[in-house]
């Protein structure tokens, strides 16, 4: 029997698999530093927020209850879970960071994200519903804004393509109207 | 004909007070319980409240009543609602993805009915119409759909004794195939509901059978006294059996008299599936056939043994994501392998456009999934090895372990998919089997997953988005995923054809 994983080419005679439009992954258009400068931004704030948060408690019980303190099993719990979750994360923002990045073409857009789970998303254009532009504050600080594709129905096959600058999300949308009827 | 504005029918008043009366009731009820609660000092509160309750309601559903109006101009829908904050809605034609016409019994006894009308916009049914004529309903229903003319609405008589008329008839449930139908429900959550409500009423009950057992007589006593660990075996049984009695009374009042057939036109895009149902709630629903997005068969052990699945059929809805979510949903039991076919050829008439190829998982996949369920279950075998000492722990570890790669295996051979290079057919389940087909020239989004071991290995995961559901082939070689992709993609890019 045939290896049913395998698409075989005698089965599909009238489609050059080779032949069709490839999603190039090396031609993405990367995010700009700006994005990035925000990401690390969160990180270190929520970095020093849940530091304090677990460290404060505990100190104030070593306070409470002199030199016995909180038993060693609760720092060592909190911290263990506290240090392995921004170890992954920062893991993940780090080696994640080349991974992310957009590709417009002429009747799609992709966007691919993480880096654990990498995920590769493509929207055609002419099942795109409407489109939204978003900037937050950290947005207008450091110059990028997010550009949000909605699809019909929602099962989750909205795109969101973070950390555009302005003049990039504005021309992708300029492209989505003139290509909607195609 | 619906070309000026124009109310509902003057019971749709008599419903709209029902309806806000159910609302209020159901935001206010803990307020209620507190004033009953209160005594009998201060019960004039309780009544107070009882009588602005129902004031609010009657006006707020005379307001409601009066300003909702709508009617139809270029196309489009328009409905203006609301008392305190006023809509104004217009709905294109041509967005409309579903109506549903409803008939309760009070509905029924005033020769009216509701419409409910599904745009792809909203999470449940965008707009609903609670009482109008029957000939009117099913009028508008025609001119929204753009499907059939007004003079060819079938009267609600013939409505009801349709048993020829109807055209291309697809499925029609005679009385033992609904018996079937019953039977094959899930019958483990009504249990469950039996066991909890039973034990949730425990003491109310044993007074009442403490009492009721004072009045039997001490000769019929004695016999029961003898009988009663007949009586105790047999309880699971009795409680079975009701479980099953109630699953079949409500299938049958659901399914009563279903019908399902093609409105045949020789435009393609105004060929529509109509379902006919219902003992006391009578539903008619119509889904333009051209608006299929997502269809899923499912089956279980039981269906399995009377040889019929139940269909789902899903046109685009913002609710999305399969059975249990958002939207109006046409749901057919008992499709065995004939109307199966007649559903395959009727939404999605190309399939299959080339001969079929069969992609399924990688043997990572099983490894995997073994590895996962062991985990899952390890924590049982340390405790049985803590608790009854380290044999007793092997032992469990060994059966958790021959059990979950059963299971893998069942799950591993039972997930795989055929496509004909444009639709997907995806099968996935052991003991509850599910098959979702797609067609990728209605694909909203084309995702690829693969997280970093299943990259060394060379696996990945694709997922299908519809309007209305997802498609997913698990653990793809990655070649084949990414091939897979573009094809999707390259359909999806050069259909020019309507497709919501």
């Amino acid at each position: 029997m045939n290896d049913p994983t395998v698409i075989q080419p005698d089965l599909n005679p009238l489609v050059d698999v080779a032949s069709l439009p490839r999603v190039e992954e090396d031609c993405l258009t990367p995010l700009p530093r700006a994005y990035a400068k925000a990401r690390i931004l969160v990180y270190g704030l929520s970095f020093v927020v849940t530091g304090v948060a677990w460290v404060a408690p505990c100190l104030w019980l070593l306070m409470q209850e002199g030199e016995q303190g909180p038993p060693a099993a609760l720092w060592w719990t909190l911290g263990g879970a506290w240090t392995g979750v921004m170890v992954l994360w920062g893991l993940e923002e780090h080696m994640g960071w080349p991974m992310r990045g957009f590709l417009v073409r002429e009747r799609d857009v992709v966007y691919r994200s993480g880096w654990w789970t990498t995920q590769v998303v493509a929207v055609p254009f002419s099942r795109i519903q409407h489109s939204e532009i978003q900037q937050g504050p950290l947005g207008k600080l450091l110059g990028f804004c997010s550009l949000k594709l909605f699809t019909a129905g929602a099962s989750g096959a909205n795109l969101n393509i973070p950390g555009l600058p302005p003049e990039t999300a504005r021309n992708i949308r300029q492209l989505l109207e003139a290509n909607q009827g195609v | 004909m619906f070309e000026r504005p124009q109310r509902q029918h003057a019971l749709g008043l008599l419903i709209l007070i029902g309806w806000q009366a159910q609302s209020l009731v159901r935001s206010t009820w803990p307020v209620f319980v507190a004033f009953y609660f209160q005594g009998d000092r201060d019960a004039r509160f309780f009544i107070w409240a009882i009588s602005v309750g129902c004031i609010l309601t009657f006006m707020g559903a005379v307001l409601h009543f009066a300003r909702f109006t709508f009617h139809l101009e270029a196309d489009q829908l328009h409905v203006r609602k609301g008392v305190l904050v006023r809509d104004k809605v217009n709905i294109p034609l041509d967005r409309i993805q579903a109506v549903h016409v409803e008939q309760n019994l009070l509905q029924r006894l005033f020769k009216v009915c509701g419409l409910k009308i599904d745009t792809a916009g909203s999470a449940g049914s965008e707009l609903t119409i609670h009482a109008l004529p029957w000939d009117d309903a099913h009028a508008l229903r025609g001119r929204l759909l753009q499907s059939i003319q007004d003079e060819e609405v079938e009267s609600s008589e013939a409505q009801q004794a349709s048993d020829t008329s109807e055209p291309n008839l697809v499925v029609r449930l005679d009385t033992p195939t609904l018996l079937k139908v019953g039977l094959s429900q899930n019958h483990l959550s009504k249990i469950g509901f039996a066991i909890g409500g039973l034990l949730t009423f425990q003491g109310i009950a044993w007074e009442v059978v403490s009492e009721l057992w004072q009045r039997v007589p001490s000769l019929y006593r004695t016999v029961l006294l003898f009988l009663s660990p007949l009586i105790l075996v047999l309880s699971p049984v009795v409680i079975a059996a009701v479980s099953v009695l109630i699953s079949v009374a409500t299938s049958v009042v659901k399914h009563w008299k279903l019908r399902v057939w093609v409105e045949a036109d020789e435009d393609p895009a105004k060929r529509a599936l109509h379902l006919t149902q219902g003992l006391l709630n009578r539903q008619s629903m119509q889904v333009p056939l051209h608006k299929v997005q997502w269809v899923m068969w499912e089956n279980t052990w039981i269906r399995r043994q009377f040889g019929f699945d139940t269909l789902h059929i899903r046109q685009a809805s913002a609710g999305g994501g399969g059975p249990t979510v958002g939207g109006l949903k046409l749901t057919i039991p008992a499709v065995d392998g004939g109307p199966t076919r007649e559903f395959e050829g009727l939404m999605f008439p190309s399939w299959p456009e080339r001969d079929l190829v069969t992609l399924r998982p990688m043997p990572y996949a099983f490894w995997m999934r073994w590895f996962k369920r062991v985990l899952l279950w390890a924590p049982l075998a340390l405790a049985a090895g803590i608790a009854l000492g380290w044999p007793a722990g092997m032992v469990a570890l060994g059966g958790c372990t021959a059990w979950t790669g059963f299971w893998a295996r069942a799950w591993h051979r039972g997930t795989w998919a055929t496509t004909d290079g444009r639709h997907v057919s995806v099968h996935r389940g052991w003991l509850f089997r599910k098959r979702v087909m797609v067609d990728w020239t209605k694909l909203q989004a084309i995702q690829f997953t693969q997280n970093r071991i299943q990259a060394r290995r060379g696996v990945a995961h694709l997922t299908f988005h519809t309007a209305s559901g997802v498609a997913v082939l698990p653990y793809l070689s990655t070649s084949v995923a990414l091939q897979i992709r573009d094809l999707a993609s390259a359909q999806v890019n050069s259909h020019h054809g309507a497709w919501m």
